[in-house]
């Protein structure tokens, strides 16, 4: 999209690098021979078919599994040693909303990372989670216990959440499933001015159009790697067909041709 | 009208206390079960101790209990890896069972080698009888209340986080791994400490009731933890009072109702009488409200 900015962000140095890392569950591989190296300042989207192991590179980014082989750098660091700097939005079904907490609640928890146990949450902290609720539109919503919210509503506190945490990296598992167009355009939007301020995103994401308009960085994954790079060059129709299979890909790749209609649809 | 003596009056009390707060961690976690195994798995440790020592000192006892019931804990852990087929609840539910079949077995054996097992008193460990509470069950249970009050405040700040979403919880570098094992453990102890009042077999019911009954009122961790353990005294409160008059209103044949029972019955109705109070006069949640 912006050349120059692209430039610069392939000068820094990568946020996240993984060289020969396989996961398996089992016997059976989950993601084999990843090699991936994804630009700090980028919004890069993860793309591939159901079982792709999407959800796996997210936990193993995260330092949540174990590669049998292989090693991961996190913001040039050993994944463990990038805990607290990493902020993560999970899948909505990941955990029981019928937890006796408030939406401000779970911003607050965000604040969490990188505080000593010991240090009570201070101004600093509640004016990070204020403002996080007030970035994803929640603050009418704050004093609202989980359970009565819907499931639009749990994916932007998850978010208020990882904004609270004031983290150079953020991943995102399918952040958008079940929510509605309005909120995906303000998530998107929002993804974009965090980026603008140098921060960098990872989110899995299954809309190839918004991926292809929106997101400058993307990774095709089925298993393997199939393709990494600026989405200009990697979201092609071959190698779309090479990660869905070939009639699939074709249909994707068919669709996302016309940018126009794709506008119609949303709004 | 009898008075309740005065040790088992307070082990009651502070045992309810206990059982509603960790109870209420355990209920958050979905690991109510886990309760259940440690007090299955503390009974035949108990045996057993009194087999190979010959002596009723509640510490021997208990060590015995203790060491026991987390080995089940960990032998849970130990399975649900191994042989991932152990999905949920079949882990525990096999090893609450097998537990009790193999302190079963054991009592039969003993039974037939030592004289006089029902005097020991071991028996009170099954369904719990107040009246075998001596002063130092009671103290031991107010230390452990103690411990899990400051554990709990110790780590205040982290703990909602880890409940809630554990794999964040990692992710942002929390002492995840340290607050999960200071709760098992609090609460094996907790179970082993309180068996001469509540017993093995019902204990369990003791984690789910307290924290169902407050659930639907709060809406706030801190609540939520402060009005299960409160709950559990006023209950353990009641309990003994309970019992006694019950044994006097039923004269000769009402002699050595078990307390565990009783105790478990005062919490669930009132945990029934709560789950209806919500449904009835609990306003309706605004879950259709649109989004501003």
């Amino acid at each position: 999209m912006n050349e120059p900015r692209q430039k610069e962000a392939k000068k820094t140095k990568s946020v996240v690098r993984l060289e020969d890392v396989t996961v398996a569950y089992g016997d059976r591989p989950a993601l084999w021979d990843i090699d991936l190296d994804i630009p700090a300042g980028s919004l890069t989207a993860v793309v591939g078919p159901n079982g792709a192991g999407k959800t796996t590179l997210m936990k193993t980014m995260l330092g949540l599994l174990k590669p049998a082989t292989g090693r991961v750098e996190i913001l040039g660091l050993p994944v463990r040693d990038a805990r607290g700097k990493v902020a993560f939005v999970p899948q909505r079904g990941a955990v029981d909303w019928d937890f006796p907490a408030t939406v401000a609640d779970i911003a607050l928890m965000g604040t969490h990372a990188g505080l000593p146990w010991w240090k009570p949450l201070g101004v600093n902290e509640k004016g990070r989670a204020k403002l996080a609720l007030d970035q994803v539109g929640l603050t009418s919503l704050s004093h609202r216990p989980l359970n009565q919210l819907s499931g639009g509503q749990q994916q932007r506190a998850f978010l208020a959440r990882a904004l609270a945490q004031n983290a150079p990296l953020l991943v995102l598992d399918e952040p958008f499933q079940g929510i509605d167009a309005l909120t995906e355009k303000t998530m998107l939007a929002l993804f974009q001015d965090l980026k603008a301020e140098g921060r960098s995103l990872i989110v899995v994401h299954h809309d190839l159009h918004t991926v292809r308009d929106l997101f400058d960085h993307c990774v095709l994954l089925n298993v393997r790697v199939v393709a990494s790079g600026p989405t200009k060059t990697t979201l092609t129709d071959q190698n779309l067909r090479s990660t869905y299979g070939p009639r699939l890909g074709l249909d994707v790749a068919r669709t996302s041709e016309s940018p126009q209609s794709v506008q119609l649809r949303d709004s | 009208m009898n008075t309740p003596d005065a040790a088992v009056a307070f082990a009651c009390l502070t045992a309810g206390g206990l059982y509603g707060l960790l109870g209420s961690m355990a209920f958050l976690r979905r690991q109510s079960l886990r309760g259940d195994v440690l007090a299955h798995g503390a009974w035949p440790g108990v045996l057993l101790a009194f087999a190979l020592t010959g002596q009723r000192s509640p510490a021997i006892l208990g060590l015995g209990a203790l060491v026991s019931a987390l080995g089940m804990n960990y032998l849970i852990s130990f399975l649900e890896r191994q042989f991932p087929r152990l999905k949920g609840d079949a882990a525990p539910a096999l090893l609450l069972s097998g537990s009790f079949a193999v302190a079963s077995v054991i009592w039969s054996l003993m039974q037939r080698h030592t004289e006089g097992l029902g005097q020991a008193g071991l028996k009170s460990f099954l369904l719990g009888q107040a009246a075998s509470v001596q002063w130092q069950d009671t103290w031991s249970l107010i230390l452990v209340f103690a411990l899990a009050t400051l554990s709990v405040l110790f780590f205040w700040r982290d703990l909602p986080g880890v409940l809630f979403d554990r794999d964040q919880a990692i992710i942002q570098g929390r002492p995840v791994k340290m607050i999960e094992w200071l709760l098992e453990l609090l609460l094996a102890i907790a179970v082993v400490t309180g068996l001469t009042i509540v017993g093995v077999v019902v204990l369990s019911a003791l984690f789910v009731a307290i924290p169902l009954a407050v659930r639907p009122f709060t809406h706030r961790f801190g609540p939520f933890l402060l009005a299960s353990t409160l709950l559990g005294t006023m209950i353990g409160m009641a309990t003994p009072w309970i019992v006694i008059s019950l044994e006097s209103g039923f004269g000769n044949s009402g002699r050595g109702i078990p307390t565990g029972p009783i105790f478990v019955l005062a919490a669930s109705l009132l945990a029934f009488t709560s789950l209806l109070v919500a449904h009835f006069f609990a306003r309706k949640s605004p879950k259709e409200l649109p989004t501003p």
